[in-house]
């Protein structure tokens, strides 16, 4: 390390002088683990419904798809009921990109900050806080989720989880940014006035996709 | 008095708190004369200090002073009372954390600590004197609740927050009040807020603590209460000073007065600092 | 930033009569309150999870070297750079070689109290970088030129008002025009930001928990700006400190339970987003440089002493929305970066006791800050602790500590202490007497005692001590039982 290796063998020092423990010390053992969450309702019974109402308990909105065939159709229909209809070009998931589209075009590419609508894929959701779940990749770009006005998130209901807990078993590999999403973006920094849009989307629509396939 | 009562008897030494020996002795002899209703023989041995503003100011020194007295002078009883949430605690909870390096003053502050008690815990947890469906004070009104003084008004409760934090009182003073008097507590927002008091908190910072004291009487106002009620003289002192002072007519008792008391004209006065009508 | 904490009795003083700063603060109490109560409500088994973040804290601090080992082995495997540091100074001499190197201009900053701590901002200005805050609350502070005054909501103190006069005087040169209503507030900063997150060439995040096992930075955002901070300018920059490390992502469940609970009284924060090193291959978005700074700056002492438990702390902010001396005079009284019990216990360690000797005092002991505390520190002993050491180190005030002399030499001598409090009583009930003629419960002036009298009556007391009164009453009725 150029920096700071000074510093970090003195705070090493400091804390080993506390731990007790030297440079090669063996991994301590842990005694805990997490408690299964339990709540007035039982989330993990309708996972669909569980997800639901915590999505649209913070002005997220969720729509249900037969399959994949069924998305494009989904999305317009969205974007008619949101006053987006004249948007052209949607920033897409490049799984999404085969699909047929109609007279939008799609691309897979990093968000600007005129990009008004994304088409994101996640990875999984989480019914327990009615959120999803995004891992970046070069199919995937993070800024997708963060910059346009609208973001429609893709999901499979295969992939809807009742926890958090739920989802480690299923990431082979840490993406280089986990993504949990759970409605659109707000602040209430002012006055303790909650306002939608902050910096992120001012709309966030889920669409659960029943039959996934294998895609 | 039910068979579960009767199992609970001895000497009681009274934990008069140094406020009620110096500002409000009814408050201590309403408790006396609730214990001596229920059959015990009460004794009040000489006492001053707890040492709870010491042990609140970080002098630790003095406090283990004044520990040691005070269980010199309470460890023969079979019972430690008190008609304050806060000083009870100090007994409970605190004189435990002072004796650390001195087993034998922590092996008696512990048998001390189980022997104390909240004058409203003791009553309904120990005694359990409501299960029993027997009054806390026989001689007043004996034809049923609504005789009772005071039935008609209208009372809130603070509640002080050494008692509902450290000992968990919140339920007991109410539930006396109500099955003794029949006296429904109209709740105010804030009753669990602290009230600014602090013990030496409220002269070293005055002026945050009259804004405490001010926020609390704004959620008192709100539920247009005749009399306030709570556990603890230091909260209910300052409470009732600030109240007097800004011109407000709401009364401010112990509760261990009202339940103490046989008919409304046996007050001794019309609270504290009320303005005296004997 | 500069310690301001000797200051806190004037600055006490001066908040309380700041209107609309006790308006912003009734609003955010009862706001904060009532909406944490409804969701660890709502959690059947929330206190589980404080045991949980209690123990979980425990274990990491008791192991932290191994821990922090492993989180900078996991974070260098995926191609991303720790630098430790002792103090603020040194943090920000680490920040501004990356952003010297980085051939930086502009850099944005998410929300990060380590920063403030260190004053990174300060030292970048300095340097002539442009630094613009994102989080609302940060940007809006920014823009006044004053600290956060919470560690969560740091523009919790500014009305609408005060923001549209501040938008007016910063944004009106730009073109835009006056926003008078949250949404056109919101929306302007919205507009203004976007600009700057898409120019900028270095972000700076928080962190507020690194993943030991897998190398992972955790931060928790509700409007996104960490996230845009971090995934748009070529280098990111997270400011930490070394004990947010935790051992693995089971625990990080648990916490996340906790945060948002505590914190906004939400379910979950809209982004919680972990970073896992710099752009890879073939990504098309991120950064292409990830740092992760690990500030130490005296909590590496705490380890280990009586005041460890503070190590715990998750900097929700809770213990400030449940105090009531926070909520009357806000957080810049405080003078420094943590407010509120958190910060009473924090401060006097980091900033020393002597120079912030007021903050544990200034605290009624009521324990409502224990209560809600997600990893269960008591505060309340924490803080009584401090002024256990500050009667120790003898810096406690003369005129205290002279009348508590006084009284523990009576108090120890109970008979003449009842000897006394009768005489004491005496003379009360002469100033009782000041009183209106036939209205002698109170007293409004006392010599001595204004600090009680200038605001409060004091309830007069009446012919005796209860000790006295006891006394003859036992004695009369043994006489007529004779």
């Amino acid at each position: 390390m150029a920096h700071g290796s000074n510093s970090r063998q003195s705070i090493l020092n400091r804390i080993r002088s506390f731990t007790g423990r030297d440079e090669s010390g063996e991994a301590p053992q842990k005694s805990w683990s997490v408690p299964q969450p339990g709540y007035v309702v039982d989330f993990t019974k309708d996972l669909v419904t569980s997800f639901t109402s915590r999505l649209n308990a913070v002005h997220g909105t969720l729509q249900t798809v037969a399959d994949f065939a069924g998305l494009p159709v989904a999305v317009h229909d969205y974007l008619s009921e949101a006053g987006q209809s004249n948007v052209q070009e949607l920033l897409v998931h490049k799984g999404l990109v085969g699909l047929e589209w109609g007279n939008r075009s799609v691309s897979v590419r990093k968000a600007a900050k005129q990009d008004r609508v994304s088409v994101t894929l996640a990875f999984a959701g989480i019914a327990e806080t009615g959120t999803v779940v995004m891992t970046s990749s070069s199919d995937s770009p993070t800024t997708q989720s963060y910059l346009p006005d609208t973001n429609i998130v893709v999901l499979r209901e295969s992939r809807l989880l009742a926890t958090m807990e739920s989802l480690w078993p299923l990431l082979e590999h840490q993406p280089r940014a986990l993504n949990f999403i759970t409605g659109p973006s707000k602040t209430a920094d002012i006055e303790q006035t909650i306002v939608y849009g902050a910096h992120g989307p001012r709309r966030f629509h889920v669409i659960l996709v029943k039959n996934a396939g294998a895609n | 008095m039910n068979s579960e009562a009767k199992a609970v008897s001895g000497n009681i030494g009274l934990f008069v708190t140094c406020l009620a020996d110096l500002f409000r002795p009814s408050v201590a002899f309403s408790a006396a004369k609730l214990l001596e209703n229920q059959g015990f023989s009460v004794t009040v041995p000489i006492q001053s200090c707890c040492g709870q503003p010491a042990y609140n100011s970080g002098d630790e020194r003095k406090t283990r002073g004044l520990a040691k007295q005070f269980i010199e002078q309470f460890e023969e009883f079979d019972y430690v009372v008190a008609p304050s949430g806060s000083c009870s605690s100090m007994v409970k909870i605190h004189y435990f954390d002072l004796f650390g390096s001195e087993p034998d003053w922590q092996k008696r502050s512990q048998q001390l600590a189980n022997r104390t008690f909240e004058l409203s815990e003791f009553l309904l947890d120990v005694l359990k004197v409501s299960l029993s469906g027997v009054d806390l004070n026989p001689s007043n009104g004996s034809e049923g609740l609504s005789d009772k003084p005071f039935v008609d008004s209208k009372i809130t409760y603070h509640d002080s927050c050494s008692g509902l934090r450290e000992l968990g009182i919140r339920s007991q003073p109410r539930e006396l009040l109500k099955q003794s008097c029949g006296v429904e507590i109209k709740e105010m927002s804030n009753s669990e807020i602290c009230c600014g008091f602090g013990g030496t908190f409220c002269v070293k910072f005055p002026e945050i603590s009259t804004r405490m004291v001010d926020n609390k009487i704004d959620g008192i106002v709100e539920t247009k209460a005749d009399i306030l009620l709570g556990g603890d003289l230091g909260c209910l002192m300052n409470i009732a000073g600030r109240l007097k002072r800004t011109g407000s007519k709401t009364r401010v008792y112990h509760y261990a007065e009202l339940l103490a008391l046989e008919t409304e004209g046996d007050l001794v006065d019309d609270g504290i600092a009320g303005e005296k009508n004997v | 930033m500069e310690v301001l904490t000797h200051n806190f009795k004037p600055a006490a003083k001066k908040a309380l009569l700041d209107k609309d700063l006790s308006a912003a603060m009734g609003r955010a109490e009862s706001g904060f309150v009532d909406t944490r109560r409804k969701v660890t409500d709502e959690l059947l088994n929330f206190e589980e999870f404080r045991t949980l973040g209690r123990d979980v804290k425990n274990h990491t601090l008791a192991n932290l070297d191994y821990y922090l080992e492993l989180f900078e082995r996991n974070v260098i495997a995926q191609g991303g750079h720790v630098h430790w540091a002792k103090n603020g100074e040194e943090a920000n001499r680490i920040v501004l070689d990356i952003c010297k190197k980085a051939d930086a201009r502009k850099i944005i900053k998410g929300k990060s109290m380590v920063s403030e701590e260190a004053g990174t901002n300060a030292a970048l200005e300095r340097q002539g970088y442009e630094v613009i805050e994102t989080d609302l609350g940060e940007y809006i502070i920014q823009l006044a030129g004053e600290t956060p005054s919470h560690i969560i909501a740091p523009a919790v103190h500014k009305s609408k008002k005060a923001v549209t006069e501040l938008f007016d005087r910063y944004h009106a040169p730009m073109g835009y025009e006056t926003v008078t209503e949250h949404e056109a507030i919101v929306d302007q900063a919205r507009q203004i930001l976007r600009d700057h997150f898409c120019s900028a060439d270095v972000g700076i995040t928080g962190g507020n928990f690194l993943v030991a096992e897998t190398g992972s930075v955790a931060i928790v955002t509700n409007e996104g700006n960490g996230d845009l901070t971090s995934c748009l300018p070529k280098v990111h920059i997270v400011t930490t400190s070394i004990e947010k490390v935790i051992p693995d992502m089971e625990a990080l469940g648990g916490f996340l339970r906790l945060l948002a609970r505590s914190a906004t009284g939400q379910i979950t924060s809209v982004y919680t987003t972990l970073f896992n090193g710099p752009k890879r291959d073939k990504d098309i978005d991120g950064p292409e440089e990830f740092h992760v700074v690990l500030l130490d700056n005296g909590r590496s002492e705490i380890l280990g002493s009586e005041y460890q438990d503070i190590l715990r702390c998750i900097r929700c902010g809770a213990c400030l929305n449940h105090c009531p001396v926070y909520t009357s005079i806000g957080g810049h009284a405080y003078g420094w970066v943590y407010p509120g019990p958190m910060g009473s216990v924090l401060t006097p360690i980091l900033v020393g006791r002597e120079n912030a000797g007021d903050l544990p005092n200034a605290c009624t002991l009521n324990g409502r800050c224990g209560t809600v505390c997600p990893v269960k520190i008591p505060l309340p002993s924490l803080l009584r602790k401090h002024r256990s050491d500050l009667v120790k180190a003898g810096s406690q005030g003369a005129v205290q500590k002279g009348m508590l002399s006084f009284w523990y030499v009576l108090a120890r001598r109970p008979v003449l202490y009842g000897v006394l409090m009768r005489a004491f009583k005496t003379v009360l009930s002469l100033f009782a007497l000041l009183d209106k003629a036939g209205q002698r419960g109170r007293i409004k002036t006392l010599p001595g005692a204004s600090a009680w009298t200038s605001s409060r009556d004091l309830p007069a007391p009446g012919k005796s001590t209860f000790q006295a009164l006891w006394k003859t009453a036992q004695s009369a009725s043994n006489e007529s039982e004779k």
